[in-house]
């Protein structure tokens, strides 16, 4: 059976996505930590299009871009299935998980960077109405079970453990047990996860990571 | 059971056209429905709240949306003529290329077509970038573009799209000599039977696209400047601005606009949406022919 390797970063949220699916599904691979600001060859010639991590290598085969591996993770090794049989179902997994990838790009990020006054009003509404239609529509009257985990919890999992960070380092609190009750309640049940809860990065070193970030 | 397949779609999209594509690549019989974007109809509301676009596959009674998922899902479901290949690598090849063409080439392609000089610019050379990384992994490997047409050929074919609006906006991003191999990979899609069904005419889409952006450009022009100067104080351009605001960037104009919308008093006065429209639709259609 051919090697199994990760080219991640300890922030980066995207790797995690893939440790945590790697975990989940029992299997064993060698982590590479990079330097994103001294980039390996490894890195280079495997993701020459983006150059960004994380990228699985199997064997000589290498697929870059987080959602891209996990189904790649899914069809490869198909035992403790991340994602619904049906077609229809599958097609809600992935309209969430692209909802959830698409909002990082544009409105948490800017969130994140946004500077104090208008911008951030701005930046805090529209975060604000992505976590309500995630709460509403997406969590809707779905019990999270351990042994339910899927892509779509690992796809959304940033916001279990980055986002308090960007919170923070804005300075501002958005998701509460009153704010967002089902949000909040999810993210408890799925930080006790096992596979999730012992693939964490540190805390603090997040934190500080998170606020150098911001201030660049 | 009588299967029901029904596609929100616009004609002028081309994503919802590459929808069309694949069902008809399939040979399924559906139902099409063509949305007005200016005054979307109740059902395209309830089918696709989230994100309120075409286009929307609704397959007996259940919405799928977000155009690469409604492809999955439809060679998932259907499962003769498939798109994807079953190698679960090879999938990940196609679904990469597939993002990789809707998340930056495209955008980048849309953003030179609006924007003007410096932006244009940088633009169509981040565009340019990006078809360079096309040309040379259709040159080596041959993910796509091959004998049968798949998933990202699908994904593709708004190269054709591409080439149209670069004659009505005058501006080259895709040539032959800079990129043989995507130029011969846009023929092959222009010239595809099924694929040719599903382009709206030409002279009818650079004219669509032409109004859209040229035509409202000198009065957001005089808008744009006139706001800085505080000119401007009237809401009569409301719904013109909103119409163009999505189309093109106009910033000053665009916080003006939602200054107005969110002030609670304008709100009391503001007359619906759906009235102004049909008065700024007028504006923009051509005149008729006699």
């Amino acid at each position: 059976m051919a090697g199994v390797k990760l080219l991640g970063f300890w922030a980066s949220s995207f790797a995690y996505r893939v440790i945590w699916t790697l975990k989940l599904k029992g299997i064993n691979y060698e982590y590479i930590e990079e330097d994103l600001r001294n980039k390996s060859h490894l890195l280079l010639h495997h993701n020459p299009v983006h150059k960004k991590v994380p990228v699985l290598i199997h064997g000589d085969k290498a697929v870059a871009e987080s959602l891209v591996i996990l189904e790649y993770i899914e069809e490869t090794w198909p035992e403790n299935p991340l994602l619904p049989t049906d077609a229809y179902e599958r097609a809600m997994a992935r309209f969430w998980i692209n909802f959830g990838e698409s909002k990082v790009e544009c409105h948490f990020f800017q969130f994140f960077k946004s500077a104090a006054g208008e911008e951030q009003e701005k930046a805090i509404k529209e975060t604000v109405e992505i976590l309500k239609i995630i709460e509403e529509q997406s969590l809707g009257d779905k019990k999270f079970s351990e042994e339910a985990i899927g892509l779509v919890d690992i796809a959304l999992g940033w916001l279990a453990y980055w986002f308090e960070g960007q919170e923070e380092a804005v300075g501002t609190k958005l998701l509460n047990s009153t704010t967002f009750p089902r949000l909040h309640a999810w993210i408890q049940n799925f930080k006790q996860v096992p596979a999730i809860k012992e693939n964490l990065p540190d805390r603090q070193k997040l934190r500080a990571h998170s606020k150098r970030f911001r201030r660049v | 059971m009588a299967e029901e397949v029904k596609l929100f779609g616009a004609w002028g999209s081309p994503y919802s056209r590459r929808i069309e594509l694949a069902l008809k690549l399939k040979g399924l019989q559906f139902e099409y429905i063509e949305e007005d974007l200016y005054n979307k109809s109740p059902a395209l509301l309830k089918y696709n709240p989230v994100h309120k676009k075409v286009p929307v596959l609704v397959h007996n009674g259940k919405p799928v949306a977000e155009s690469l998922v409604i492809l999955e899902y439809i060679d998932e479901t259907w499962k003769h003529n498939p798109f994807l290949p079953t190698d679960p690598y090879e999938k990940a090849k196609a679904r990469f290329w597939a993002r990789f063409i809707d998340e930056k080439f495209w955008p980048a392609a849309k953003k030179a077509m609006a924007s003007r000089e410096r932006e244009r610019e940088e633009a169509i050379e981040e565009a340019q970038q990006h078809l360079k990384t096309l040309e040379s992994e259709l040159k080596e490997k041959k993910i796509f573009g091959r004998e049968s047409l798949g998933f990202v050929d699908i994904a593709a074919h708004l190269l054709v799209w591409l080439v149209v609006a670069q004659e009505a906006f005058g501006v080259e991003i895709l040539t032959e000599e800079k990129f043989p191999a995507v130029h011969e990979l846009y023929r092959r899609l222009a010239d595809e039977a099924v694929f040719k069904e599903c382009m709206p005419p030409k002279e009818q889409l650079i004219a669509y696209l032409k109004e859209a952006i040229e035509e409202t450009r000198p009065h957001l022009k005089a808008l744009e400047s006139g706001l800085k100067e505080r000119k401007f104080v009237g809401g009569e351009s409301l719904g013109f601005v909103e119409l163009a605001a999505n189309v093109i960037k106009f910033p000053t104009v665009h916080e003006w606009y939602q200054r107005f919308a969110d002030d609670a008093v304008f709100k009391e006065c503001a007359p619906p949406r759906s009235d102004s429209l049909p008065i700024i639709k007028l504006y923009l259609e051509p005149p008729a022919s006699k």
